[in-house]
């Protein structure tokens, strides 16, 4: 063997470990690169941080909300991290209503960033931390390919607050796909006969346009129209039952999506019902 | 019948018209909607002719990663076990032509023979007009029917989407529920049926366009 060839492969060799280690933040799967990344670069003890799981899906191809809509499966984490780490639920981005024949689920084309906020415990300064989650989603055009992978990503403790890691932009702009509260001076409520919800919202002035996405599977039909009514300082919206809603509902949860002249907003609904 | 009447009724009748003009008849606790099919042996089966017998429909695709999961031998059990008991299961295919799951009665036939299926028979419904009627969204999708042609169920085949149960427990720590045995087993004891419908959990069903 040359002698620059044997020194690359020398090279390579030595490297190896290192490759491994960065591979394994980050997977190549069907349809799917999924990585596993965190917002500041190093960790500190006691604080909160905030990690997620950012996909990038080919197209033509989705993944699922939390509520996948008639048919599909939401993607799911199993955390493996150090003692004492707490974890918050998945930050869900407002989903797109994916149209199927017959059917409509609720997902994500292109990429989505699945942020999960965290408070790491008391760790050493200085120790470097593993944090591992097992990944495990459905991916979906016309056919359906389900996906599993453990991710791990390595990070030193440090004790003065961090930097933000080179991955920082994907967390600010998943934040800006975040539904967004439910403002404090409008007000939602709604009764439920044996044909639909019907929805009364108080938003000041009516949107152009509204239309509702259900947290829960099987309460809507997520394939019929929704009827939008504007009123004065108010709007309603007519969501027609499942067939499959077996029983009352209290509350109504779910994603407001209205449309104004300034473009499309979505805030976290809970609406009150009457059952009829 | 005046006029208003018989507005009033044409409104109705195209209110509950749903998708493709088919009515979406499923409703738990109502007599199960009536179809007539011929099945991949040529047999023609009706469903009104079941009366007298529970009756089970599973919306099937042997291409979809879920109802893989549960042929691994899971559905193949229940419906052993079930069909020795007089259940007629039936195992319905949706897809559209050229779409993921369809197949001639051959091709139906073999899966069955593959895979050790003990349904009672398969339908081919490439029109969707079965898969319509009942609203079926999902492979699997499962309808219990009881002898007095009553539908008791209509969701998920159990509460395990992502076949990770270990010894009868779910990865969340609840007990492992297989819906279509509990209801069978419930009904067939003359017991109310605990858990009538679900959100069904699986590939969406390939209709036509």
């Amino acid at each position: 063997m040359r002698r620059s060839a044997f020194f690359l492969t020398l090279l390579l060799i030595l490297l190896f470990p290192f490759t491994r280690a960065l591979a394994q933040s980050f997977a190549i799967q069907p349809h799917i690169k999924v990585e596993l990344i965190c917002e500041t670069q190093y960790l500190n003890p006691g604080a909160p941080v905030t990690c997620a799981l950012h996909f990038k899906i080919d197209k033509g191809w989705h993944l699922y909300w939390q509520n996948p809509g008639d048919s599909g499966m939401a993607p799911s984490f199993v955390w493996d991290l150090p003692e004492g780490f707490q974890t918050e639920p998945i930050l869900w981005p407002v989903p797109d209503k994916i149209a199927l024949p017959s059917l409509a689920d609720y997902g994500y084309t292109d990429d989505v960033t699945l942020m999960v906020p965290m408070t790491a415990p008391a760790l050493t300064t200085g120790n470097v931390e593993t944090l591992a989650v097992m990944a495990r989603w459905l991916v979906c055009n016309d056919i359906c390919i389900p996906g599993k992978v453990k991710l791990r990503l390595k990070m030193v403790v440090k004790s003065q607050p961090s930097a933000l890691s080179t991955k920082a932009g994907r967390f600010a702009g998943a934040r800006l796909e975040l539904p967004d509260p439910w403002p404090a001076k409008w007000k939602a409520h709604g009764k439920l006969d044996d044909k639909a919800f019907h929805l009364t919202f108080l938003t000041g002035k009516a949107p152009l346009k509204a239309v509702f996405y259900p947290l829960h599977p099987n309460q809507i039909d997520n394939t019929a129209p929704q009827n939008f009514e504007p009123k004065n300082h108010a709007f309603k919206l007519t969501l027609k039952r499942s067939d499959q809603l077996a029983s009352g509902v209290q509350t109504l949860e779910g994603l407001l999506l209205i449309t104004t002249k300034n473009g499309e907003s979505a805030f976290e609904a809970s609406v009150p019902l009457s059952n009829q | 019948m005046n006029k208003k009447n018989l507005g009033i009724v044409l409104a109705g009748a195209l209110a509950a018209l749903g998708i493709n003009g088919v009515i979406h008849a499923a409703t738990l606790g109502q007599p199960a909607p009536r179809f007539k099919a011929v099945d991949t042996n040529g047999k023609t089966i009706k469903l009104s002719s079941l009366k007298g017998k529970f009756v089970v429909l599973e919306w099937h695709n042997p291409q979809c990663p879920f109802v893989k999961s549960q042929y691994k031998g899971k559905m193949q059990k229940l419906q052993a076990k079930w069909t020795a008991q007089g259940v007629v299961w039936l195992s319905i295919i949706s897809s559209a032509p050229g779409l993921e799951g369809s197949v001639d009665t051959a091709g139906a036939n073999a899966d069955v023979t593959t895979h050790q299926s003990n349904v009672t028979a398969t339908i081919l419904d490439p029109s969707g007009k079965i898969g319509h009627l009942y609203g079926a969204k999902t492979t699997p999708h499962m309808f219990v029917i009881d002898p007095k042609g009553i539908l008791i169920y209509d969701g998920a085949i159990d509460n395990d989407p992502l076949d990770d149960a270990i010894a009868d427990k779910t990865q969340d720590g609840s007990q492992y529920l297989n819906y279509v045995d509990q209801a069978l087993t419930q009904a067939a004891a003359g017991q109310q049926v605990a858990v009538s419908s679900t959100p069904p959990y699986g590939c969406g069903v390939k209709y036509a366009d």
